[in-house]
């Protein structure tokens, strides 16, 4: 496969939009309330890409791959279920009044993941 | 460092660096993340003096304003 | 204010005070006066929407149900595109407000904000996500979003233009780290053909006339017994012609639309014989535009409005450019002068109205649009002033109306630009400078000789065009005319400019969203000489504008099919003659420009790096990279060695000036390698809007001293706040050695006066010996912000009494209390300077 490919399947799930049921309320552990989620500053729909998880790792697949090395983020969103990854770490929630700029280290903007409390 | 309201007590880099107003200057905004407060950090220091409420400028007034930035000249004839 | 306190205070004692929005609202009639506390607030505050307004869903379920109904129908794509635009403006919710005398908004109530959801699918998730403005009852509106986030997921505008970009160089836009904006024929901002449109030669029923001419003649070409490429072509031209029409008949029949609810109104329910008579008035207004030409002042005013309302629904506009008192000034003249049939004071009231029209248009934004525009919805610089295309002074009575009545309303947006030049009369001077002075951050000043130069040198627009310039958005020239008019900037050519050198220090390894962004250039620390770490800078420079501006190029291309826009082809002459899509680059010049956020960052890292590491060797190279990957902590020393020991700009100081002389001919030299798909250049722009906040979170720590976090300097060719040590001389000295004309397309510059220093005829003499200098210089900007300290820390502290204060944030003005704390403290501290 060129690599020109490689980056095109790879990058082919931050293309789909968001559907109808993607918006709906996440299980417990997703991507969005880890901690080494890094959001993009670009939009509020979720789009970001994992702190420890390189380029080629999938958490969704049958076993999940583990990719450590290497350049690129690993591309996934907030809402992407996070069951399955042994990095995820519960972020503690500090901002809670939204108005402070993009922040890709500190903010969500998911309604779903506003913090209750 | 110790916070000033709540007396949280951990290393520097554990309060959210928020900004620093003044980039010539060593007084910085930093959160609590205890109590969320926004503190004025020094830090070269690395202590936490006060908190930071609306209207307060721990790092100082704007360059200029406790007499206007003046052209050097014009300051130099004066001082001659 | 109490209003006995208001009454007992004379706009004199108010005036000394500087508190000019008390003055403002004793001076106002009581229409203007009503209609200012009428409008919602509609800017984002530091990114988030005020409470009470909502997000509009009706055009986005007019627009969802018609799209659906036409998916089998037998239209090829633009004309659907038409079919849904005349569906919105045939079944919106029309009002007309007390009091006023315009008519024509965007969404279906007052305090709502429109949303087309057929534009940008990511855009629609965020109108999901967005915590505060979903209209009541929520639950049920929640779920109405999501159905039409539901339809549009792969058919909106950004859905077909995704998948035909380049891979790479759309998710390096998409990590948000070097750009924003997205590359859309209908997301970005607009010109008009002004010239064709709105010198009362014709309007829509005109314009029908000539598409039916045009129609005509292709009908006949198409049915001759011949087949070649020309007649292959021509079934295009036809649907576009057809799609024009169908908008232009929509427009004309919303127009009517609003005639009749004026006379119901007025014949059904009004009591007021004067309010009686206006509302006729009105009804006779909309009854004539915009199907003909204008007649009155009112009826031009009317008329622009309806193309901005019909604009706004077909494309979010993130701009407004316009050149109001050149093409309503005629009206204004007749109206006013001639046949007498206002008053000063009557007119002055339509053009505070006309102002608060332009500043209650509001459309729901993505989140890089609220937090780099905080408080407004999108730069409406109106240009004023300047020369007509035979290079004679345009400055009208109507000008100095825009003046006067912006002072009374005190509006944030629309903002003004002057377009000075050496023929402006004193009195027209003074009523800028009164603007400014009553702390309104506009107008900016631009140098018309100079931008008329730089149009005719970077895009090659003829001399009589480019003196009928017009501001694209908050900076950029463009004439409204057939060939040079630009039907869409697409923001997304705008480059967080602070990467560059950043990406020096990576190898264009992007830590913030943890991907490989610029140019693989060498280990910074393998670098023996500043050469070479220049020629690295080169390298990302070259590398970052070229990703934003290939996807801009490509958008063009493929715009014209992809994303077509019939309502704006239809006011264009160049699409009504041709039959082709306005965007189509072989029928225009362009105008294309790269935005330059984040750009002194550059000169004052170079300059710091070249002096403390190459020259006088107190840091090795790997000292400098560790406490930048540390973010300066623990390096707090060493941090400010590098910012009060090492040249800054604004400074007149050649250490520093000749490296941004140097970085200016790098890009000037590249801008004219890399060309738009006219054909024509892509100059740099230097300036930021508020993007210096939104980037704050998104820029590294630099060698100028800066860390992640800390708002960026605020923009164009502004000195870093407080680093500017000379005096006002010495900073119009340091960015006068730029060439205004060759190096760029624009630079902007703030400054910050100080009212007590520019009270009375003393403080206007001081100022325009100030501006003197700034013209013998030749820079082609200046802006100004004239409140005080106190003013601004008092209005921190107590927002609820401070709501009137303006601010001039960069390319445009905004409430103080609407931008975010980050803000307000980044626009305190810049130097105030003292003239004389």
């Amino acid at each position: 496969m060129s690599k020109r490919d490689e980056k095109r399947q790879a990058y082919t799930s931050m293309l789909i939009p968001q559907t109808q049921t993607d918006l709906q309320k996440p299980g417990d552990k997703v991507c969005g309330n880890c901690k080494n989620f890094l959001e993009s500053s670009w939009s509020s729909d979720g789009r970001g890409a994992c702190n420890i998880l390189k380029f080629g790792s999938n958490i969704h697949s049958q076993p999940p791959v583990y990719i450590l090395e290497g350049k690129d983020g690993y591309p996934t969103k907030t809402l992407h279920d996070a069951s399955a990854c042994k990095y995820y770490e519960k972020m503690t929630f500090v901002d809670k009044d939204g108005y402070e700029c993009s922040d890709p280290q500190y903010r969500r903007v998911m309604r779903q993941l506003q913090d209750k409390e | 460092m110790k916070c000033t309201e709540c007396g949280y007590e951990a290393p520097l880099s554990e309060f959210r660096y928020l900004y620093n107003a003044r980039i010539d200057g060593s007084i910085s905004i930093r959160q609590c993340k205890n109590c969320e407060q926004w503190l004025a950090v020094d830090e070269l220091k690395g202590v936490a003096l006060e908190k930071v409420t609306g209207g307060a400028a721990p790092w100082g007034k704007s360059a200029g304003i406790e007499g206007l930035a003046e052209d050097v000249k014009k300051k130099k004839r004066r001082s001659a | 204010m109490a209003q006995a306190a208001l009454k007992n205070t004379s706009i004199e004692e108010f005036e000394k005070k500087q508190e000019w929005w008390w003055a403002a609202e004793k001076r106002r009639s009581s229409r203007l006066d009503y209609l200012r506390k009428a409008i919602w607030k509609k800017g984002a505050i530091g990114g988030l929407y005020a409470p009470g307004v909502k997000t509009d869903l009706e055009q986005a379920v007019l627009t969802t149900n018609m799209a659906r109904s036409l998916e089998n129908a037998p239209d090829p794509y633009v004309v659907k595109s038409a079919k849904i635009f005349a569906h919105v403006l045939d079944n919106k919710t029309i009002f007309i407000t007390d009091h006023a005398q315009l008519v024509g908004y965007t969404g279906s109530l007052p305090h709502t904000m429109n949303w087309n959801p057929s534009i940008a699918s990511i855009l629609n998730a965020e109108v999901f996500n967005d915590p505060t403005s979903i209209p009541d009852p929520v639950d049920k509106n929640q779920a109405v979003i999501q159905d039409i986030v539901g339809y549009w997921a792969g058919k909106s505008d950004l859905d077909k233009m995704m998948p035909v970009f380049d891979m790479e160089d759309m998710m390096k836009m998409l990590s948000g780290s070097i750009g924003w904006g997205v590359p859309l024929a209908r997301g970005g901002y607009s010109n008009k053909d002004y010239e064709y449109l709105m010198t009362g030669k014709r309007a829509f029923q005109e314009i029908l006339e000539e598409i039916d001419k045009k129609i005509d003649e292709a009908d006949e070409l198409v049915h001759t017994p011949v087949a070649n490429k020309e007649i292959a072509l021509m079934y295009d031209k036809l649907n576009n012609w057809e799609a024009m029409k169908i908008c232009l008949e929509a427009g004309i029949r919303i127009a009517k639309r609003y005639a009749r609810l004026a006379r119901i109104i007025a014949e059904n329910f009004e009591e007021d014989p004067k309010r009686k008579e206006e509302l006729l008035k009105i009804a006779a207004a909309c009854e004539r535009v915009p199907a003909h030409p204008p007649r009155t002042l009112q009826e031009s005013f009317q008329y622009d409005i309806f193309i901005q309302m019909m604009s706004r629904t077909e494309a979010i506009e993130g701009a407004w450019p316009c050149r109001p008192d050149y093409y309503h000034g005629p009206y204004y003249d007749k109206d006013v002068n001639i046949d007498k049939t206002l008053t000063p004071e009557e007119a002055l009231d339509l053009v505070g109205e006309f102002l608060i029209r332009a500043a209650e248009v509001c459309q729901f934004k993505p989140k890089f649009a609220r937090e780099g525009l905080q408080g407004i919805d999108g730069t409406w610089v109106w240009t004023m002033g300047g020369v007509d295309a035979n290079g004679r002074d345009a400055c009208n009575d109507l000008t100095i109306a825009f003046m006067q009545a912006a002072r009374l309303v005190r509006v944030a947006n629309p903002t003004f630009a002057f377009r000075w030049h050496p023929h402006v009369q004193d009195k027209v001077m003074r009523e800028v400078f009164e603007c400014i002075r009553h702390g309104l951050g506009y107008p900016s000043i631009r140098h018309d000789p100079i931008l008329i130069a730089n149009a005719m040198h970077w895009h090659g627009h003829p001399i009589e065009e480019a003196r009928l310039w017009v501001h694209q958005a908050c900076m950029s020239p463009n004439p409204p005319t057939k060939h040079g008019y630009q039907p869409m900037r697409m923001a997304n050519a705008t480059a967080n400019c602070a990467k560059i050198i950043e990406y020096v220090f990576t190898s264009g390894f992007d830590k913030i969203v943890n991907m490989q962004v610029g140019a693989e250039t060498p280990d910074v620390t393998t670098f023996k000489d500043f050469e070479e770490f220049f020629a690295a800078w080169v390298t990302q420079m070259k590398t970052i504008f070229s990703i934003l501006v290939r996807s801009v190029n490509r958008a063009r291309v493929l715009a014209p099919t992809l994303t077509p826009r019939p309502f704006l082809s239809a006011i264009s002459e160049r699409s009504v003659e041709s039959g082709l899509d306005t965007l189509d680059p072989s029928i225009a010049r362009g105008n294309a420009w790269i935005t330059a956020f984040t750009w002194v960052e550059n000169a004052d890292s170079l300059a710091a790096v070249k002096k403390l590491v190459f020259e006088e060797k107190k840091y090795t190279m790997a000292e400098l990279k560790e406490a930048l990957d540390k973010n300066w902590e623990g390096y707090e020393e060493m941090r400010l060695d590098f910012v009060k020991n090492a040249p800054k700009w604004g400074n007149d100081d050649d250490y520093v000036d000749s490296i941004m002389l140097r970085c200016l001919d790098e890009c000037a030299k590249f801008s004219k390698e890399i060309k738009c798909p006219c054909g024509n250049n892509w100059p740099i722009l230097p300036e930021n809007v508020s993007g210096n906040i939104h980037y704050a979170n998104i820029v590294g720590a630099l060698p100028n001293g800066r860390r992640l976090g800390d708002a960026l300097y605020d923009g164009g060719i502004s000195p870093g706040p407080g680093l500017d040590k000379n005096g006002p001389t010495a900073v119009l000295k340091s960015c006068g050695k730029i060439d205004h004309i060759t190096q760029g397309r624009a630079f902007l510059l703030n400054q910050r006066l100080s009212p007590t220093q520019l009270a009375g005829e003393k403080g206007y003499q001081l100022w325009r010996a100030y501006m003197r200098t700034w013209a013998d210089l030749g820079l082609d900007h200046v802006q100004f912000n004239m409140v005080d300290d106190s003013t601004l820390r008092a209005a921190q502290k107590d927002p609820e009494k401070y709501q009137e204060v303006i601010v001039r944030v960069a390319g445009y003005s905004a409430h103080f209390v609407d931008i975010s704390r980050k803000t307000q403290d980044n626009i305190i501290q810049r130097t105030v300077q003292g003239l004389g």
